[in-house]
């Protein structure tokens, strides 16, 4: 009888451990969190190009050197045209600070406004994690583009952050997005971004080509380009802060 | 018991083989020995531009020189020819800004901001001026250490405040051009020295008496003090907050007549909404003057408050706003400004360039209200305006409600431009009549139109 009870209980633990590994919400969030790692490294130097393509206008690009440190800040240098070298932006949580060269201190603005005239938003391009400002939940499993991908609801934290709800298709091999939907408070779809051209990216296969789509303005879309990518842990903290932006 | 054992048995087969799964997902299409692999940075070159049209044109300049442009400008004023000031006659004139900005390398850096006045019409033999004239706004070196210590020495901005106009720091870096006066203006001599570290940053400055012109007619400040000023700055998450305070005394003044000013400054910032609030508050201990009904003035010290309450915003995705307001207890009143008129007019010299010293229109009044806004169209073309809405007491002047004095400053540019742009402006001072005491009623001008032309490199 003791045998038989001993034998019953070691496959009730075991089965409540193993039902805790595969629970959907825990699966949503390791891949939540696999998908930031797999965009860019914890702590890294990138150059980067940005260029706005609108229907009646010609190409604008922007070269930017970007300093990115995980849970401490992000900072994007101009390089490129001459008239907006020098300029730089710092994130630090959901604040944005912005420097012109010429002005003796940083303006600080909401990292919800558009980032030089882009169809990104600030924290679009400078915020490169979600999982702290998220909560992710796996809603189907699905193929884009023949490729088999999970499909996360993300769900914001806090009132803070610029978007009310995302949904990411992450690719299931390399654990990187594919396309990404973000959606306005109301609930409508407001922008697409889709990720492609994957890379060996300090070490690790990532994309290196992203496109942001309006959907509200057709032919307006905005394409970033991944130059060079560096992976550098000891970043200094200073260089996150409002002082060095005029240093 | 056994069935029950069986089940379990079952159930984990089947959860361990789909967790399995789960994990070993793989797409045999891609072949990642073929997969490109992106190149490391070159740390050392940063600054240099990817292949691409600006790398011919920035190589030249890119290594040593950055964010560097130089800017021609040229002015045309309407003289008011009935104004009180007798001020000489400033008739067109052109200005040429240059900025560099230069770094052999990534801790030590110059900055040389100035240029030149160029006065046309003024013939040097007819006036005691020379019709070209040198504009220092900065000039110095800074060293840094490892990206933490930065050490700066020379003529410099010393803009500590969370405001964007009015704040109680701005007493350290205060003497803005009467005619622009929403406009950054030169630097002070100073050592800075500042630490920088994620959640807290220090700086210490050493600020040398002033040697700056702060009137229209040139006469030298009345400020020839030192200041001895320190910041805190906290950081954490999306808000900061700033504690500031400063001494200064006159080196030169006799021992039981010394003067002090001094101030204790304090700022937040804190984004809510897609809105960006600040405030910027704090008593000052400082010389005032005093100008009396009857022609007279004296000066004493007095404490006062100042605070300044604002935001930023943009507006329909292509725009962009500011509005502040700004308190200043020691401002003038209606009857204070009409006071102050009438010494501008005094016989005696003394009195005068006492004024004359204190004339700072935008600054003047106990309350203003400042207004920015500006419109992107097309990334090809930027229009909006800055302005300033000063309101003093109606005691003493002929108006029964608060009287507004006002500034505007419209400015359209084109922007299309890789490497510049052109842009016009004005700047009127509005006066309702020609008993309008109001601060910037006391400005020479009517108005003044201006073309700009800045080239970046």
């Amino acid at each position: 009888m003791f045998r038989k009870r001993s034998i019953f209980y070691f496959f009730l633990l075991s089965f409540i451990f193993k039902a805790i590994l595969i629970f959907p919400d825990d699966l949503a969030d390791r891949l939540l969190k696999e998908m930031d790692r797999a965009l860019f490294p914890s702590s890294f130097i990138a150059k980067m190009r940005m260029t706005n393509h609108k229907p009646v206008k010609e190409d604008q690009s922007f070269d930017m050197i970007v300093y990115n440190k995980e849970n401490v800040g992000a900072l994007m240098i101009f390089t490129s045209p001459p008239s907006e070298k020098g300029k730089k932006m710092l994130l630090v949580a959901n604040t944005i600070w912005f420097y012109v060269p010429g002005t003796s201190r940083a303006v600080s603005l909401s990292s919800r406004q558009p980032f030089m005239g882009s169809t990104f938003s600030n924290s679009d391009l400078m915020d490169s994690t979600m999982h702290d400002d998220y909560e992710p939940e796996v809603i189907a499993e699905e193929k884009i583009d023949v490729t088999d991908c999970y499909c996360l609801e993300l769900k914001a934290k806090n009132k803070g952050v610029t978007y009310k709800k995302i949904i990411i298709w992450i690719r299931k091999d390399y654990r990187v997005p594919v396309k990404i939907e973000y959606y306005t408070l109301s609930g409508k779809l407001f922008k697409t971004m889709k990720l492609f051209n994957l890379k060996k990216i300090a070490g690790i296969i990532r994309p290196a080509n992203y496109i942001m789509e309006n959907v509200l303005q057709k032919e307006t879309f905005t394409e970033v380009e991944i130059l060079g990518i560096t992976e550098k842990k000891d970043l200094k903290n200073s260089i996150f802060t409002q002082g060095y932006l005029t240093k | 018991m056994r069935r029950i054992i069986l089940l379990l048995f079952i159930l984990q087969v089947t959860l361990f083989a789909h967790a399995g799964s789960n994990s070993e997902d793989t797409h045999p299409e891609i072949n990642e020995e073929e997969i490109e692999e992106l190149p490391e940075l070159d740390l050392e070159d940063l600054s240099q531009p990817e292949a691409g049209e600006e790398r011919e044109y920035l190589s030249l300049t890119g290594k040593f020189v950055s964010d560097s442009y130089v800017a021609i400008k040229r002015e045309n004023p309407y003289i008011d020819f009935d104004s009180s000031l007798g001020i000489r006659e400033l008739e067109n004139f052109e200005t040429l800004r240059i900025i560099l900005n230069i770094a052999p390398s990534r801790y030590i850096k110059g900055v040389l901001d100035g240029g030149f006045y160029f006065y046309p019409y003024v013939e040097a033999q007819a006036t005691e001026f020379n019709n070209i004239s040198l504009f220092l706004i900065e000039a110095f070196t800074q060293v840094s250490i490892g990206d933490v210590f930065f050490f700066k020495a020379g003529l410099q901005q010393v803009d500590w405040s969370t405001a964007y106009i009015w704040s109680v720091t701005g007493r350290l870096n205060r003497l803005n051009t009467p005619l622009s006066p929403t406009q950054e203006g030169t630097g002070v001599l100073g050592l800075t020295f500042e630490i920088l570290s994620r959640y807290i940053s220090y700086t210490f400055g050493l600020i040398f008496p002033d040697f700056r012109t702060a009137n229209l007619t040139g006469d030298k400040a009345n400020i020839l003090c030192s200041w001895l000023a320190n910041k805190l700055l906290f950081s954490f998450y999306d808000t900061s907050i700033m504690l500031d305070c400063a001494v200064s005394f006159d080196p030169d003044a006799a021992p039981d007549n010394m003067v002090y000013d001094f101030f204790i400054g304090s700022g937040i910032n804190q984004e809510a909404g897609g809105f960006i609030f600040y405030a910027d508050f704090g008593p000052v201990y400082s010389k005032k003057i005093i100008f009396r009904e009857d022609g007279t003035a004296e000066s004493r010290m007095d404490w006062s408050f100042i605070a300044s309450f604002g935001f930023n915003r943009s507006i329909l995705k292509h725009g962009f706003m500011i509005l502040e307001y700004n308190y200043n207890s020691a401002g003038f009143s209606g009857q204070d400004m009409k006071n102050f008129s009438c010494a501008l007019q005094s016989d005696e010299v003394t009195i005068r360039e006492s004024a004359l010293s204190a004339f700072r229109p935008g600054e003047m009044a106990q309350h203003h209200f400042y207004l920015h806004y500006r419109h992107n169209i097309m990334d090809l073309v930027e229009i909006g305006f800055d302005s300033i809405f000063g309101i003093t007491d109606p005691d003493g002047l002929k108006y029964n409600n608060l009287l507004p004095t006002e500034y505007i400053s419209p400015v359209i540019s084109y922007i299309g431009f890789r490497n510049g742009k052109i842009s016009l402006y004005s700047r009127f001072y509005i006066r309702h009549d020609e008993d309008d005491l109001g601060e910037f009623a006391l400005i020479p001008y009517c108005s003044i139109i201006g073309l700009s032309f800045e080239l970046n490199f």
